[in-house]
């Protein structure tokens, strides 16, 4: 569309909206603020025509939003404001996860990503979700980690022990979550993904038990970097470097070091 | 009759939740046809039927979560042949290993999994199995096996410690989602039953093999000394029994302070250069990031290169000699300890060994350690320093012939060219069993472990450099 080859050889994604961003793995596309349905919508068709298309990473920011899915229980949406500062919609949607929150400086992305050809390994896939939105959050100088049993990516005060991190350094603010991470599997591939925290106003999770953990606390990249944070669209060009290289899936021979190394 | 068992979507998947059934009891199914929603972790998977039939019973209602490989329905063949073939390579030959040691009885017939994945749809050239999840054998042996049919709910960690310690899952009170049994339950009914009162949940910290197991075991045979001779526990003594773990390491460190003569060599190194290394792979973000430990197993590593006679085993007539360098980490867990191994150690670098080591303490935390990760080890590093311990003598690992004891980097008061400053240093305590180390062959493999973490430079080198 724009010219710029995202794939060695393979021409972008054609017919897809938005601008291609740079990456040497699966290729990303970043539509920019984009209404709930629309985005939906337009994950649906990639994935009915994603043999013609291939796999893309689609990186978006959403209109005020609270999602669930299937499994999301509905003592954990709280009290959602249909008014007021807070107002949103709710979506049930079917992806894996419990409540939560999208809005205006919230980085989402995604993948749609055939399975079948990595391994058909949904856990490992997701862990690779979790790798690349740590990488982009080093790149920004936040150090991330992942929870063993809790789906998603946190960052751990320097006190909180991050070998084994547990429910009451949760409680007490010391270890925070700073990307959600949620995916549904239809037709062998991927659908949704992940939501990273950029720069935003954290009130609307307030109404909510978030990915259904009581007393879990959100947190952003504004919040946890010393540094001065980009624009969300630069913060995109980031995840799609570092989230297209950790989607690339490895091969079968998943030994532990691969894995570890992945 | 074909049993549908939950599908392992995953090599470390354990459980499943029905979200949603596609189709309703009495249902005709087609093979290949959607049948089921199931919730792994945070992902919502379609599930398709292998079996052509009439979903004959739900066993699993929605929300409901049970393990992989447990019966989640029944369909019956629909047109009087027997559940017919689909030709999926996948589905003659089910990848539940679980299903088939707990439930004997059942003829081999119905044992099949009645799941495919929608990938793998009948017709579609089945890929080989290399692509395809590991067969049977290799999954790990360490998963517990699934629930006897109409068993009580519990989670699989609930399971093997149940079975360890001898409890009836059928007399415990599950307080999991759903009365679910959680390992916390057990742990409670063991309490009980051992006489403990409202005990704290974790035990004591777990420390060092030696000192672990020394406690433990002078409470735990005091006591059984008392109830053996019918005596009533003195009041304020509470006896724990021995968990596997605990047991095995009181077996295995009391066998080896019995057998293997140690001797101990202790040197203090200078880590002002590792600190500055670490400072800046920090301020460069290296991901993942590197502690001293990892620094430490790397010099070992390729110290063992060097020294092919520290990475040996004592083996009754002769001295062994191994082939490959594996370290195994000495790594706390909650009730005692697990030396998880780096294999082939000396052929990773830093970073490598950082993020296998960090997956390695991330399956610790899980309890999620297959065999082939607690294997092997041909060496041990046991570290302490996050304990704030300045230095200590660690028990062999039999049959290993050295362990190496690592305490804490601190800036401690040294001297430099004949003055006295400050410096960041860390204590190195070598084990060695002395029927196949001597003095001079320790002393000098721990020197050269000194010297590379000394000058780390030499760490970020391939194979160390061969320095």
């Amino acid at each position: 569309m724009n010219g710029i080859t995202t794939h060695a050889g393979d021409a972008a994604p054609r017919d897809l909206p938005g601008e291609a961003l740079w990456s040497d793995g699966v290729p990303a596309r970043w539509l920019g603020r984009i209404g709930f349905a629309p985005a939906l919508a337009l994950q649906e068709g990639i994935r009915q025509a994603h043999a013609e298309i291939g796999d893309v990473l689609l990186l978006l920011e959403h209109d005020p939003v609270y999602t669930t899915g299937r499994g999301g229980r509905g003592e954990h949406l709280g009290a959602l404001a249909s008014s007021g500062p807070h107002a949103a919609p709710l979506e049930r949607i079917g992806r894996g996860g419990d409540v939560t929150y999208h809005g205006p400086g919230q980085l989402v992305g995604y993948a749609l990503v055939d399975l079948r050809r990595r391994g058909r390994d949904v856990h490992r896939f997701l862990r690779d979700l979790e790798t690349g939105v740590i990488w982009t959050l080093s790149a920004l100088g936040v150090r991330a980690v992942r929870w063993p049993g809790r789906t998603g990516v946190w960052v751990a005060d320097p006190g909180a022990s991050v070998t084994r991190m547990n429910d009451q350094d949760m409680q007490l603010g010391r270890i925070r979550k700073i990307a959600s991470i949620g995916i549904a599997v239809r037709g062998g591939v991927s659908m949704h993904g992940f939501a990273l925290n950029v720069a935003m106003d954290l009130a609307p999770f307030a109404a909510i038990v978030p990915c259904g953990l009581a007393g879990v606390r959100m947190t952003t990249v504004a919040d946890e970097s010393s540094r001065p944070v980009p624009p969300l669209r630069d913060v995109a060009a980031l995840a799609a470097r570092h989230l297209g290289q950790a989607l690339v899936w490895k091969g079968s021979a998943a030994t532990p070091l691969t894995e570890a190394i992945a | 009759m074909a049993d549908v068992t939950m599908p392992r979507l995953s090599d470390t998947m354990e459980e499943g939740k029905i979200l949603r059934w596609l189709k309703r009891e009495g249902d005709r199914v087609e093979a290949g046809e959607l049948l089921v929603e199931v919730e792994t972790d945070k992902a919502d998977m379609e599930v398709e039927s292998s079996e052509a039939g009439v979903l004959k019973q739900v066993k699993l209602a929605e929300g409901e979560t049970a393990p992989v490989g447990a019966v989640i329905a029944v369909i019956e063949a629909g047109d009087g042949e027997s559940t017919g073939s689909t030709g999926n390579g996948r589905s003659e030959s089910p990848p539940q290993p679980r299903e088939g040691t707990a439930k004997p009885a059942a003829p081999p017939s119905t044992a099949k999994s009645g799941l495919a994945e929608r990938p793998l749809a009948p017709g579609t050239a089945a890929p080989a199995p290399a692509v395809a999840r590991p067969a049977a054998g290799a999954a790990p042996a360490a998963r517990p096996a699934a629930p006897r049919n109409g068993g009580p709910k519990a989670s699989p960690l609930a399971r093997s410690l149940a079975d360890d310690l001898g409890i009836d899952l059928g007399t415990v009170r599950g307080t999991g989602p759903a009365g679910r049994i959680t390992r916390r339950d057990v742990e409670e009914v063991q309490r009980r039953a051992s006489g403990g009162a409202a005990a704290p949940a974790g035990s004591a910290a777990p420390g060092r093999p030696g000192e672990a197991s020394a406690d433990h075991a002078a409470s735990a045979t005091q006591d059984s000394a008392a109830q053996a001779a019918g005596e009533a526990v003195a009041a304020g003594v509470r006896r724990i029994s021995l968990s596997k773990m605990r047991a095995s390491i009181a077996k295995r460190m009391a066998e080896s302070k019995r057998e293997a003569p140690h001797f101990y060599l202790t040197t203090v190194v200078d880590m002002d250069e590792a600190v500055r290394l670490r400072a800046q792979l920090k301020s460069l973000e290296v991901e993942p990031s590197v502690t001293y430990n990892h620094m430490v197993l790397k010099a070992v590593a390729d110290a063992l290169a060097r020294f092919p006679e520290i990475n040996a085993r004592f083996a009754g007539d002769a001295i062994e000699l191994l082939g490959e360098i594996n370290v195994g980490i000495a790594t706390a867990v909650d009730d005692g300890l697990l030396v998880p191994v780096l294999t082939s150690a000396d052929r990773l670098d830093l970073l490598a060994i950082a993020a296998q080591a960090r997956t390695l303490a991330e399956k610790a935390e899980s309890g999620r350690f297959t065999a082939a990760d607690l294997s092997g080890a041909t060496f041990s590093v046991s570290n302490l320093g996050m304990f704030d311990v300045d230095s200590f003598s660690a028990v062999l690992n039999p049959p290993q012939a050295a362990i190496l004891a690592v305490g804490s980097v601190k800036q401690r008061p040294v001297v430099r060219d004949g003055a006295l400053a400050v410096g960041w240093t860390m204590s190195i305590t070598l084990s060695c069993d002395h029927r196949v180390i001597d003095g001079a062959r320790g002393g000098r493999f721990l020197a050269d472990v000194k010297r590379r973490l000394e000058n780390p430079a030499s760490l970020l080198l391939p194979g160390g450099g061969h320095a």
